[in-house]
């Protein structure tokens, strides 16, 4: 499967794979970078039988920064298959507004889609709008979307505790753990280890 | 002129039936009030198409003097088919169809047990309430859903006629569901019913409208408003069955407001009609409040069900479900259309959400467009929705052991839509069952 790294920074893109291809989103919000940006669009088009697609964003939303951004998957062909995996952590006063499309042409039989998007909601004001939109014209598919937001198990928090790490090592470990499958899916090394790299900044400078 | 009733909207048509009905003047206000902001509205740009309804061919109040008869034979054979599969009565068949015109669009009541009337329980159609109780129905009327809330509230505000009223006091828990039946009594007859329930502190009342049998009626337009008050550790359960023949426009608004402890069930079961469009929604506004949603619906040929739940989460604590369960075929599209929202003082709030949707053939469509607004990071919101075709190997599975392949179908559409069905008094569901499985004949092979 070919790697394609995206770096969100332009407001709209469409992309057309041609082979089989895993996309990663990659997004750099420690510096203000994104608060002129008022939305983000990029548009994946299945055009050619027999393809599959994963999208994988890891997404890291702080500074107070207001993020708006959709994603469409738009199945035209039979026998395509796309998969898009969204984890998002969310600092305090941040926000996070994601609509999810995924279309399935009345040509598009076979099609095997699935749409999911979680975030974790981390101090007071950090809020999360999600629209997972399903749009399926054809009989022939499974279709799944999943939405969920929530805050950091406070009983993880707690077990952490009693073990002898302090409020914010024991957040880090969850945060870790709540990106870790997706992590784990990135398929290039490289990438993958840049992004354990950018995970520990919270070592430095405690969130809460 | 008794016999043909008038078509047609206008100031003047609003100010009659006020003045029909023998209306006190705040009423008579607040419909002409209504009527103003309904002919400035647009009709809403998203969702299915409504641009066919012409509001000028409608006719808006039918006295209960007026008679419109049908002969037999112009009922539809389709109709007919459905009477005998749900084993309707004959003289029921005959004002189900609108060959007897012995029902006007005010609500027939007549199930209400001696008991629940001894415990104080109000239950009367909304124009002798506003007679008998003016107070208590001024008090809550149209305080939950404003005229101004969408155009065809507006539009129920103003031509409202029918429709129930409940008050169930303080502590009284009724034991049977309270019934309600409307009937379409004649073509082109609107049906503008208005609903109002309060459930006083501590109270419970299963609350049920609708019926399983197509009502039958040309080019109809349906735009009820139905307001529930869920007071302190109340509880209620509204049920609706709907099944409005082909061409009726079905556009719905329903709101509960839920005090503190208090649990507000929404039942909903659309079949039939052209276009639904239907959210009921649920504002949690006390500590610990909780609603809940089954949404089931059935898209057929030329049907749009654009049907779907609100959740507000105004306060801390409180919870809300939402199932959602849709089946289209034979080119009909069904949606579910959502909206959670948690506000930024309701901690610890939960919200789940599931839409499940099966597509029974390669014409159908099925749309799910879900809205969810976290603004609190100690609440929870979970939304889940898939949409499949029933697998091969189950319906392989059934044919092994016997079944015929619309058999087979049939029983794994009972199967998928099971938890709502569960949910309906028996004699909703057997009926239910029976007219789904009437759909099925033929969607196969």
């Amino acid at each position: 499967m070919k790697i394609e790294t995206i770096n969100i920074n332009n407001n709209i893109n469409t992309y057309k794979a041609t082979e089989d291809t895993q996309y990663i989103l990659q997004m750099d919000t420690s510096n203000n970078k994104y608060k002129s940006i008022n939305e983000i669009s990029l548009d994946f088009i299945l055009e050619k039988e027999d393809l599959n697609l994963q999208i994988i964003g890891p997404m890291i939303i702080r500074e107070e920064q207001n993020i708006k951004i959709s994603i469409q998957v738009k199945h035209m062909v039979p026998n395509t298959s796309c998969e898009v995996l969204i984890k998002s952590v969310i600092f305090p006063n941040s926000s996070l507004d994601f609509l999810g499309r995924i279309y399935i042409d009345n040509d598009s039989r076979n099609t095997t889609a699935s749409l999911k998007d979680n975030s974790l909601l981390i101090g007071e004001g950090a809020r999360k709008f999600s629209r997972p939109v399903l749009e399926i014209h054809n009989n022939d598919v499974k279709a799944f979307h999943g939405s969920a937001s929530g805050n950091i198990d406070p009983l993880s928090l707690y077990y952490l505790q009693s073990r002898g790490l302090n409020k914010s090592q024991s957040e880090n470990i969850l945060i870790e753990g709540f990106l870790d499958d997706l992590i784990n899916r990135i398929n290039d090394r490289g990438i993958r280890d840049k992004l354990i790299k950018e995970l520990k900044f919270k070592e430095k400078e405690p969130i809460i | 002129m008794p016999g043909e009733a008038r078509r047609g909207l206008s100031r003047q048509v609003v100010e009659e039936i006020s003045s029909l009905k023998n209306e006190p003047k705040w009423m008579r206000d607040y419909r002409l009030k209504s009527f103003a902001y309904f002919t400035e509205k647009e009709i809403p740009d998203w969702g299915p198409d409504l641009s066919k309804v012409d509001f000028n061919d409608i006719c808006y109040y039918l006295k209960p003097l007026d008679k419109e008869k049908r002969d037999w034979n112009e009922v539809p054979e389709k109709i007919k088919k459905t009477f005998e599969v749900l084993g309707i009565p004959q003289a029921e068949r005959d004002y189900l169809a609108g060959v007897k015109a012995q029902y006007d669009s005010e609500v027939a009541y007549s199930s209400l047990q001696k008991e629940a009337e001894e415990e104080g329980v109000i239950f009367l159609s909304m124009d002798q309430a506003l007679k008998k109780y003016p107070s208590l129905v001024q008090e809550h009327f149209g305080k939950l859903i404003p005229f101004s809330d969408n155009k065809f509230s507006a539009l129920n505000s103003a031509v409202w006629s029918g429709g129930s009223f409940v008050y169930i006091p303080k502590g009284v828990k009724v034991k049977r569901p309270l019934q309600a039946y409307f009937r379409l009594n004649a073509r082109n007859m609107g049906q503008f019913e208005r609903t109002l329930i309060i459930a006083d502190e501590n109270s419970f009342a299963h609350y049920i409208e609708g019926c399983t049998a197509p009502v039958y009626s040309a080019d109809s337009l349906h735009a009820a408003v139905v307001e529930v008050y869920v007071k302190k550790n109340a509880r209620l359960r509204y049920t609706t069955i709907q099944n409005w023949s082909g061409d009726v426009y079905n556009l719905v608004t329903k709101r509960a407001g839920v005090e503190k402890n208090g649990v507000m069930e929404w039942v909903d079961g659309n079949l039939g009609s052209r276009v639904t469009m239907k959210y009921p929604s649920c504002y949690l506004i006390g500590n610990g409040a909780r609603g809940e949603m089954l949404s089931l619906s059935y898209a057929g040929e030329n049907q749009n069900q654009d049907a779907g739940a609100k959740m507000v989460h105004l306060a801390p604590n409180t919870s809300s479900i939402i199932v959602s369960k849709s089946v289209s075929q034979k080119g009909g599209v069904s949606s579910y259309r959502g909206l959670v929202e948690v506000s930024p003082i309701a901690n610890n709030s939960k919200s789940h959400v599931e839409c499940d949707a099966l597509i029974l053939d390669s014409k159908s469509f099925s749309n799910t467009y879900p809205v969810m607004r976290n603004n609190n990071n100690t609440s929870y919101i979970e939304h889940e929705a898939s949409v499949s075709k029933v697998s091969d190997e189950k319906i392989f599975y059934l044919m092994s052991r016997g079944l015929s392949k619309s058999e087979a179908m049939g029983l794994i559409v009972s199967g998928f839509i099971e938890p709502i069905i569960k949910d309906l008094p028996m004699e909703y569901a057997v009926e239910l069952n029976n007219l789904i499985n009437m759909e099925m004949e033929g969607s196969v092979g």
